[in-house]
């Protein structure tokens, strides 16, 4: 078993490669929609939950990158609160105004079947994507992580 | 030739597939035997056509011991799946979610070694507004419990097998949302079944959205239905948002009747066999908090007998501030009363008067009384760097009936008043500061009434405990993170005296790539209580040790 375990390490070592599915999945709102309709263009996609204070933090510091730069970027948050938590993201979304925009989409993915295939234990977990293909992958954020951010868009954004 | 045959076939599928990896490698020493090694790696290969989509998903793990947990070497998990834009197909461990849970909502909380996921097939059909959804599969449940011998909170000691099958149909409108669930459950160690059966209802209206829905179980044991009350259970959820401009107003209202045990019995997880199964966790309805103090004092949900309230207020300032108010109230849906004979009976409720609890939760203590009440405000400051949490917390938990005869009563009592709040500061663009300071004052013992004189037992040796957490964070983004923390307690009953109730640690976290990372954490961590979504596990303290974290995603 180890030696098959060892064999894929390599192999996805030297051949890791990530997309975005074209799987349907729920939003917020209850509507169905395919995943990589949401992230046409260039879009910021985040694992997020409503406990998680890095991650609301970074959820902030994404929509002040925006505002600063005049980005017109969609934003995928992908919420993984249990499904009983689900009066309480409505009630996040409702507290902070620009999460009813329409750049921003919530996705609610309650099955884990998201976070099961991008392995986005622990959260946040977030990648920047060109159309359905991952550029920037990045896991955990403290304050100037939206930098990090800033380059790759920008880099992304003027090639 | 078979190998020429295996080269060209993997040698096809790597130039058309995708790879992905993720690495956790951990490994810790403390004193008093606490020490663990563990690796775990999840291996994903996915093949995407314009029509369809492949996948094939693997945990595997190599832990002697856990953490927490039994050690394994090999697969944990695996998944295959087929997925076009109407139907779905999975062989493997699936994690399922209906509805918001009341019948089915398989989670997995590997921190607290609680896995109800099942492995078996799952298929997924929806067109237009109609979901489908049916499951076959056997889910294997652990505990650790001290209804059995052999307790360790490391290492589970019980075990359940069970087979689960199921549908669900969910039917979409543009106004209205209608589902019907149904699940039925055999267990397999003993010759123990479950019928459930549920419908449930979403409808947005102006300003807000409503959600309802109910269950019914029976089960059997040994092929024959028991007419008794606990075999026919049922439960309710209910919640309803409101919204006010950018205010929103939650409340929601649970009855979970599955299976009402008097208190001899009501927390034995292991003798009795109409409870709610694990797989249903329903929504438990109290507040999920992130402070660490106010998270090891969660609630531990009793989803088999509990009716519950909760309000919830959150709406904004001012552009920068956050203010969120919450209550909670829940009991059981009886009252318990002692006979002279030492013989629970559930009526009359109590010997202080009280009401019945069957509709709403009660005060009474001889009902399992919980209060909690929890305030915070948070936010930015105008310039947008500093980020700030503050709150208040009262929580009062009335968590066992030991006696309540018309001659004495005697309840375990815990209520604690807590004060948690954190500050983070960005200094520039690449370093910031964060501190956290929560301090509880917590009242835990026996409220004993004997020939109406009433009295407090403390279990401490202290009247109150006094808890203080402290932890100071220096970030450089987007590099490195260095935290020390200082957790200490006057008092503690799970504490001899020799031992310290005191626990220092430092922690140096390097960002090796922006998704790997490399954190070495030195000192002790406070046993106790840690609970997730009602979900609780006592764990055991780590004491002056070594921690090495790794993880990292190669894809």
């Amino acid at each position: 078993m180890r030696k098959y375990g060892f064999l894929f390490l390599v192999i996805s070592v030297l051949f890791g490669q990530s997309t975005i599915p074209n799987t349907k999945v729920r939003l917020l709102n209850n509507e169905t929609v395919n995943l990589n309709a949401l992230t046409n263009g260039v879009s910021i996609v985040s694992f997020w939950a409503t406990w998680c204070i890095p991650c609301v933090k970074e959820i902030y510091a994404i929509e002040k990158l925006i505002q600063e730069n005049g980005y017109k970027i969609s934003v995928v948050l992908i919420n993984t609160d249990d499904a009983g938590k689900i009066p309480k993201v409505k009630s996040f979304v409702n507290s902070k105004k620009y999460l009813k925009g329409d750049n921003y989409h919530i996705v609610m993915d309650y099955d884990r079947k998201l976070y099961k295939r991008f392995n986005a234990k622990p959260i946040p977990l977030t990648f920047i994507t060109n159309g359905s293909e991952i550029v920037y992958r990045k896991r955990g954020f403290v304050n100037g992580d939206e930098y990090v951010f800033k380059e790759e868009l920008d880099r992304i954004l003027n090639e | 030739m078979n190998r020429f045959i295996l080269i060209l076939f993997f040698s096809s599928l790597f130039a058309q597939a995708e790879y992905s990896n993720y690495l956790n490698l951990r490994y810790g020493d403390g004193e008093g035997n606490y020490a663990y090694d563990e690796i775990y790696s999840n291996l994903g290969i996915t093949l995407n056509r314009p029509e369809y989509r492949l996948e094939a998903l693997f945990s595997l793990e190599l832990s002697n011991p856990p953490e927490i947990g039994l050690k394994q070497e090999g697969v944990r998990e695996f998944l295959f799946g087929y997925y076009n834009e109407h139907f779905s197909l999975e062989l493997g461990n699936f994690y399922k979610t209906w509805g918001r849970g009341l019948i089915l909502n398989q989670v997995m909380y590997q921190h607290l070694d609680f896995d109800t996921g099942a492995r078996g097939v799952s298929i997924d059909y929806q067109k237009d507004d109609i979901a489908l959804s049916i499951i076959g599969g056997k889910s294997d449940l652990r505990k650790s419990t001290t209804f059995l011998g052999d307790y360790n909170p490391r290492v589970p000691n019980y075990f359940l097998e069970q087979n689960i099958y199921g549908s669900d149909l969910t039917l979409s409108s543009s106004d209205l949302t209608m589902g019907f669930s149904l699940l039925l459950t055999e267990q397999s160690n003993v010759d123990i079944s479950s019928t459930i059966g549920g419908m449930r209802f979403e409808k947005p209206y102006n300003k807000g959205d409503l959600f309802l829905s109910f269950m019914h179980k029976r089960s059997e044991r040994n092929g024959t239905e028991n007419n008794l009350e606990t075999d026919k259970g049922n439960g309710i959820y209910l919640s309803n948002t409101n919204y006010i401009n950018d205010w929103a107003l939650t409340s929601n209202y649970r009855r979970y009747r599955i299976d009402i045990k008097d208190p001899s019995e009501r927390d034995d997880i292991v003798n009795n066999y109409a409870q709610a199964l694990d797989v249903q966790r329903s929504p438990t309805a109290y507040y999920q908090h992130s402070f660490k103090l106010l998270s090891r004092n969660s609630k531990q949900a009793n989803l088999n007998d509990e009716v519950g309230l909760e309000l919830e207020l959150t709406g904004p300032l001012n552009d920068n501030k956050t203010l969120l108010v919450s209550y909670s109230k829940s009991s059981s849906t009886k009252g318990w009363h002692s006979d002279e004979f030492g013989t629970w009976n559930a009526e009359p409720l109590t010997i202080t008067g009280g009401n019945s609890n069957s509709l709403f939760p009660s005060s009474d203590k001889d009902s399992y009384p919980f209060d909690e009440f929890f305030i915070e405000l948070n936010g930015y400051n105008k310039s947008g760097n500093i980020f700030y949490r503050i709150g208040f917390d009262y929580l009062s938990d009335t968590f066992a009936v030991l006696t309540n005869s018309d001659v004495s009563e005697s309840f375990e009592v815990n209520k604690a008043i807590t004060l948690p709040s954190m500050v983070n500061i960005a200094l520039n663009d690449l370093w910031s500061i964060e501190m956290q300071l929560e301090l509880q004052r917590a009242k835990k013992g026996f409220e004993v009434t004997n020939n109406g004189k009433s009295s407090f037992t403390s279990l401490l040796s202290e009247k109150y405990q006094k808890n203080t957490f402290v932890s100071f964070t220096a970030n450089y983004s987007p590099k490195w993170s260095l935290t020390v923390s200082n957790e200490s307690t006057n008092s503690d009953e799970t504490l001899s005296n020799f031992d310290s109730n005191t626990w220092n640690s430092i922690a140096l976290t390097y960002r090796i790539e922006a998704d790997s990372a490399l954190e070495i954490f030195y000192g002790s961590i406070r046993g106790g209580l840690d609970c997730t979504n009602g979900v609780c596990r006592y764990i055991q303290s780590f004491e002056n040790g070594l921690r090495i974290d790794y993880n990292a995603s190669f894809n």
